[in-house]
């Protein structure tokens, strides 16, 4: 009878406590993550894409995570300008915004990581922490480093590694043309191009080096007629938005024989004006491919039939994953804590397990090398509805093409003052296919 | 010098796109004393409004509707604003220009978004007219010249031989003339307006496959259309021809000139700006900065050098009121 | 708008002196001492075009040139004295700025002044957009992509000012601001000022009378460039951050328009220009995606309404209300201005839900305006706006028209 009434008093107590778990799971805490990229202006569409792309995972995400938590993105509009970006920064700070994601110019990001440092110096105990999602300059993990800074895209170097790779294993290559938009980017660019194919194939040379006008030239044709009287095997060029549509329309035009290496053929726009031609001459090397199996095509998938765009910045994903293991890890939601997390974290994201190293902050991740080639039954992703796509020709792991780190940071002394909430529910993981 | 020629034919087509944008904006200040700011928006509305009626009538359904199209958008905003700031001089027109021209570049963001539009070159212009040098000097290219020779021929023909054309050449000079003589001027100055935003729409109809639709075409044309008409000569015909030909054989051709100042100094003797290390200060980077990195910037370098010692244009004589 | 600089009355430049002052008295935010530290420097660039155009007749398309470069200017000072360590103050560091825009302006403006009107405009316009475009090419003086940068508290702190805080900030904006205004009226009581008015409005005449137009209007164009100056430094002092955005021809533009529509060659016209700019710029930006399009539309009615800038406009409009001696005229414009405000929301209803129609396109949802939450794609919602905006445009055109026909017969006592 005793037995009896402690197991009928304690089946309602575990009952009762059953019933009150949901109430405290419906009271995830909300972390807001403030979106600083162009919305209005030149740029708008792809940063409008980019605000679509965060908003879509972390709507995903937020459907259960390993870290308990709920992402908020709230859009701040910089115009593409550094003095927007600072003003916008600024703002986010006023509504008490600990996170911030940027990535559309390099510019822009300089600025904020700078900003992000004094505010951290001057504000102790308001830190925010900074998430460059697309901005590739290697000043940001090297000489500009910042330990509040983290970089989710291979940076200049790491992307031609894995370029000049390729040509390396291309016997056929002999010449090598570099086009680049004329401003330290593009200059990069062509420094370390010429650096990496010396080491790697000093029989190729590099017969001719033009930067163009960052947006000002509207006939790539005189540029096409030099590649060609230079008998150009292929070209590298790092050009995005009209100088990248721009060129690639020339060399068609002009029916030019030689292959195109490019960073930015897949970003919003680019695949649709290159059009369903030319099979095989445009590459792309790249952090992501299209026709990546696993949970990169569910969201392709989703975000086509919400936004009737295609998903092409899938860093996204990459950056909600690793903020939700490293909150999983510091048990915390405080800045200071998950920056300390990231630190050297391996996680789990689409392309595979990558790596933040801890040395630049500099995340270490598969580069993809593409070739735009018509819709196959090995590739199947039909590229901005072109009946193209960019089929995938070699995987470079991140050993393959991660450089030495040149980034000396200061980092700040590790205290536990801060409060730490650790989460009440853990369900289940990351959501991946559904 | 087979590719300096195909260099130069390629030239010539970006010439020529160049002249049928700037003629329409020199008719415009000829007879209206206006400098249009929404010349390159009437462009950039040519090419959508072509790509959009090419959606549902073909490619050449597109050619004809755009032009008409920007015509009354332009023939109405005529009437409606500039007619009534007229007496108030030629800033405020201007001013109301380039409000429009903000306008429409905002309402294409609105109605066609701010990506860009797959506006392609259609399938019967495809291909090559020949080939020089190994490259190929594309049909489109040679489509392009032909639709501009043609719509210049043809406007010169009317302002020559018909008589709304002598109409229109008579009160660019002696307005109050005509008028006394019966004629509408009102109406004269809204059909130059219409006429000049037509031919503007037709280049954006004509020339945007062979670059890219987005709403930021506008502006990046809007300035380059500046420095043409100034250094051919405001309100010239002959003048808009000289300048579209200068700018666009100097864009062209300057890229294939490697050299720059500093170069030009070592061959005249002075070696020592060729030693500066090209990264530090603004002197030694401007020395070592090649012509072909210029090619952007020569309009306006040519523009300011036109102005600072010929106020007037390369062909225009100078008028009694530019004088001091 | 090249009207005359009419005489200021005694009071009202304490009166300025006393609004520019009263804010470092007040308990404010830091983000509001940021937006006004913007107005100051906002304020300046305006000022340097009015005077531009107001007293010489010509106008500026490349204004961006001066203050940007001086912008860079004093970011390279401010590193270079924290750098070495030299006791100057930060606070001085715009006025080294505007020396520098002094020096730039003397070096390029013989090629500018030689002809006034038409010319003046596209040879600064050119000088503007070549400079633009070769600032990124340029490394040595411009920085890479992320341009120069600069910390303000690096810098010796006199006077316990190390401008850590920006109540500080504005602190230097303001006396930058009292100094703009004290040389502006320096200015129209010298010589130059009254010989820049000469050769503006006839300079045949003032060539025949034995003055040269080109050294005056030269003169002009220094003290121009100089107040662009100090708006260059006050910018990087207070975002401690140069990149090529501050030289481009959307920034002389854009300083150009609203100097236009306010008419900014009176201390009272920069200020209410530096109010529509900084409000477009960052409070309306940040509240609406339509913020280009309205503003667009505003200057379009501007200009159709106010053609000499909205200053002079609302200047006139008060001579007349005062000569006409009809209190009853005041509940007129009063009634106008409320029928303006109704339209002007409903037109701006009618952009937000054209705009949200388009994000629905792309998986949008509710439309926020006013603090209500609106469905974009009912037929009431949009019925209701284009309803407020006829009936509130028609009654204030009636009511328009009327007080107009008023105030037309007038006789104001110049």
């Amino acid at each position: 009878m005793c037995s009896s009434r402690r197991r009928f008093l304690s089946s309602v107590a575990a009952g009762l406590a059953v019933c009150a778990l949901p109430a405290r799971a419906r009271e995830l805490p909300v972390v807001k993550l403030a979106f600083i990229d162009p919305l209005t202006g030149p740029f708008a569409a792809v940063g409008q894409n980019q605000l679509q792309s965060w908003q879509f995972v972390a709507d995903r995400v937020n459907r259960g995570n390993t870290a308990g938590v709920k992402f908020e993105i709230v859009p701040f509009d910089n115009k593409g300008a550094v003095q927007d970006t600072i003003n916008a920064f600024q703002a986010a700070v006023d509504q008490g915004i600990r996170y911030v994601l940027q990535g559309d110019g390099s510019g822009a990001a300089l600025a904020l990581s700078k900003a992000v440092s004094r505010h951290n110096t001057r504000h102790p105990g308001k830190e925010v922490v900074y998430l460059n999602y697309a901005a590739v300059d290697p000043a940001l993990t090297g000489s500009d480093c910042s330990f509040w800074h983290f970089a989710l895209q291979p940076s200049v170097p790491m992307t031609l590694q894995a370029m000049t790779d390729d040509i390396r294993n291309r016997p056929q290559i002999k010449r090598v043309y570099l086009i680049e938009q004329d401003y330290s980017f593009g200059h990069q660019v062509a420094k370390y191009a010429r650096e990496m194919l010396a080491l790697k194939r000093p029989d190729v040379q590099i017969v001719g080096e033009d930067f163009v006008a960052l947006g000002q030239v509207k006939d790539f044709s005189p540029y096409i007629a030099k590649v060609q009287a230079a008998r150009a095997d292929c070209i590298i060029t790092a050009n995005w938005g009209p100088d990248l549509t721009l060129l690639i329309k020339a060399a068609q035009q002009s029916g030019l024989k030689a292959d195109l290496y490019t960073f930015y053929a897949s970003s919003l726009g680019a695949p649709s004006e290159i059009g369903p031609h030319d099979a095989g001459r445009v590459k792309l090397v790249y952090y992501s491919n299209p026709n990546l199996p696993g949970v990169l095509q569910s969201l392709e998938q989703g975000f086509r039939d919400k936004y009737k765009q295609d998903f092409s910045v899938p860093v996204t994903y990459t950056g909600l994953a690793l903020l939700t293991a490293a909150m999983t890890k510091a048990r915390s939601i405080e800045p200071l804590k998950v920056a300390q997390a990231m630190e050297g974290l391996t996680f789990h994201t689409f392309n595979g397990e990558v790596t933040l190293r801890a040395a630049d902050h500099q995340l270490l991740q598969p580069i993809y090398l593409s070739s735009w080639q018509p819709v196959s039954k090995a590739n199947p992703y039909d590229v901005e509805n072109t009946g193209y796509t960019f089929a995938l020709e070699r995987t470079y792991p991140p050993d393959k093409t991660t450089l030495p780190a040149q980034c000396t940071m200061q980092r700040p002394l590790t205290t536990l003052v801060y409060p730490v909430q650790p989460p009440k529910i853990t369900a289940s993981k990351v959501s991946g296919s559904d | 010098m087979d590719t300096l020629l195909l260099s130069t034919l390629n030239g010539l087509s970006y010439s020529l796109l160049l002249l049928l944008l700037v003629s329409g904006l020199t008719l415009i200040f000829s007879l209206l004393g206006v400098l249009n700011f929404a010349h390159g928006s009437f462009y950039m509305l040519g090419a959508y409004l072509a790509w959009q009626s090419g959606q549902w009538l073909g490619f050449w359904g597109g050619l004809l509707l755009a032009p008409l199209g920007v015509a009354l958008l332009a023939g109405g905003f005529e009437i409606a604003v500039l007619r009534r700031l007229r007496p108030q001089g030629h800033l405020p027109e201007l001013l109301a220009t380039f409000a429009l021209g903000v306008v429409l570049v905002e309402a294409a963001r609105l109605l066609w978004g701010s990506a860009a539009v797959p506006y392609a070159i259609p399938a019967a212009l495809q291909g090559r007219l020949f080939r020089l040098g190994g490259l190929d000097f594309a049909t489109y290219r040679g489509f392009v010249m032909a639709v501009a020779l043609a719509a210049l021929g043809l406007s010169w023909l009317l302002l020559r031989y018909s008589r709304i054309g002598l109409i229109v050449q008579a009160a660019l000079t002696h307005a109050r003339m005509v008028a006394a003589l019966g004629h509408d001027v009102a109406a004269v100055q809204t059909a130059v307006f219409a006429a000049g935003a037509a031919l503007s729409g037709l280049a954006g109809a004509v020339g945007a496959p062979l670059l890219v639709t987005e709403p930021d075409m506008a502006a990046s044309m809007g300035v380059l259309l500046f420095a043409v008409l100034l250094i051919g000569g405001l309100g010239s015909l002959r003048g808009a021809v000289v300048g579209a030909l200068v700018v666009g054989e100097l864009q062209t051709l300057a890229v294939a000139v490697n050299g720059s100042l500093a170069d030009v100094l070592l061959h005249l003797g002075w070696a020592a700006p060729a030693a500066w290390p090209a990264r530090d200060g603004l002197l030694a980077s401007l020395l070592h900065l090649d012509v072909a990195r210029a090619a952007a910037l020569l309009p306006y370098v040519l523009l300011l050098i036109v102005l600072v010692l010929r106020p007037q244009g390369l062909t225009r004589a100078l008028g009694s009121d530019e004088a001091l | 708008m090249t009207s005359a600089a009419k005489p200021l009355r005694p009071g009202s430049g304490l009166s300025f002196a006393a609004l520019v002052l009263l804010p470092l008295a007040l308990p404010l935010h830091t983000a509001a001492f940021s937006l006004l530290s913007q107005l100051a420097s906002a304020w300046l660039l305006l000022l340097s075009l009015g005077l531009l155009l107001t007293r010489s007749g010509l106008l500026s398309f490349g204004q961006a040139l001066f203050s940007g470069l001086a912008a860079y200017a004093a970011a390279h000072a401010m590193n270079a004295i924290a750098a070495h360590g030299w006791p100057l103050p930060f606070a001085l560091v715009p006025l080294y700025a505007a020396v520098f825009a002094a020096a730039v302006a003397l070096a390029v403006g013989p090629l500018c002044v030689r002809r006034s009107g038409l010319s003046f405009a596209m040879t600064t316009l050119s000088l503007g957009v070549l400079v633009a475009l070769l600032a990124p090419m340029l490394q040595g003086f411009f920085g890479g992509e992320g341009g120069v940068a600069a910390d303000r508290t690096a810098g010796p702190a006199w006077f316990g000012l190390d401008l850590l805080s920006q109540r500080q900030v504005y602190g230097v904006s303001a006396a930058y601001v009292l100094l703009g205004a004290a040389l502006l009226r320096r200015f129209d009581a010298s010589r130059l000022g009254l010989l820049a008015r000469a050769v503006r409005d006839n300079p045949l005449r003032a060539a025949c009378s034995g003055i040269a137009p080109r050294r005056v209007r030269l003169g002009v164009l220094l003290l121009s460039a100089a107040l662009a100056g100090l708006s260059g430094g006050l910018q990087t002092l207070h975002f401690e951050q140069v990149s090529a955005g501050a030289l481009s021809l959307q920034q002389s533009g854009l300083a150009l328009l609203f100097s236009l529509a306010a008419g900014s060659g009176t201390v009272w016209g920069a200020l209410l220009a530096a109010v529509m700019m900084v409000g477009s710029e960052v409070w309306l930006a940040a509240v609406s995606q339509a913020w280009m399009l309205d503003v667009a539309l505003a200057f379009l009615a501007v200009v159709l309404w106010a053609p000499q800038g909205v200053s002079q406009a609302v200047h006139e409009l008060a001579l007349r209300l005062r000569a006409s001696g009809q209190p009853d005229l005041l509940w007129g414009l009063a009634a106008l201005l409320l029928c303006a405000a109704l339209a002007v929301g409903g037109a701006g209803s009618l952009i937000e839900l054209l705009y949200a129609l388009r994000q629905q396109l792309h998986g949008g949802g509710l439309l926020r305006l006013y603090g209500l939450q609106l469905q974009p794609d009912s037929a009431d919602v949009w019925f209701g706006a284009a309803q407020l905006t006829v009936t509130a445009g028609s009654l204030a055109a009636v009511v328009g028209r009327r007080l107009s026909r008023q105030l037309r017969d007038v006789e104001v006592p110049r």
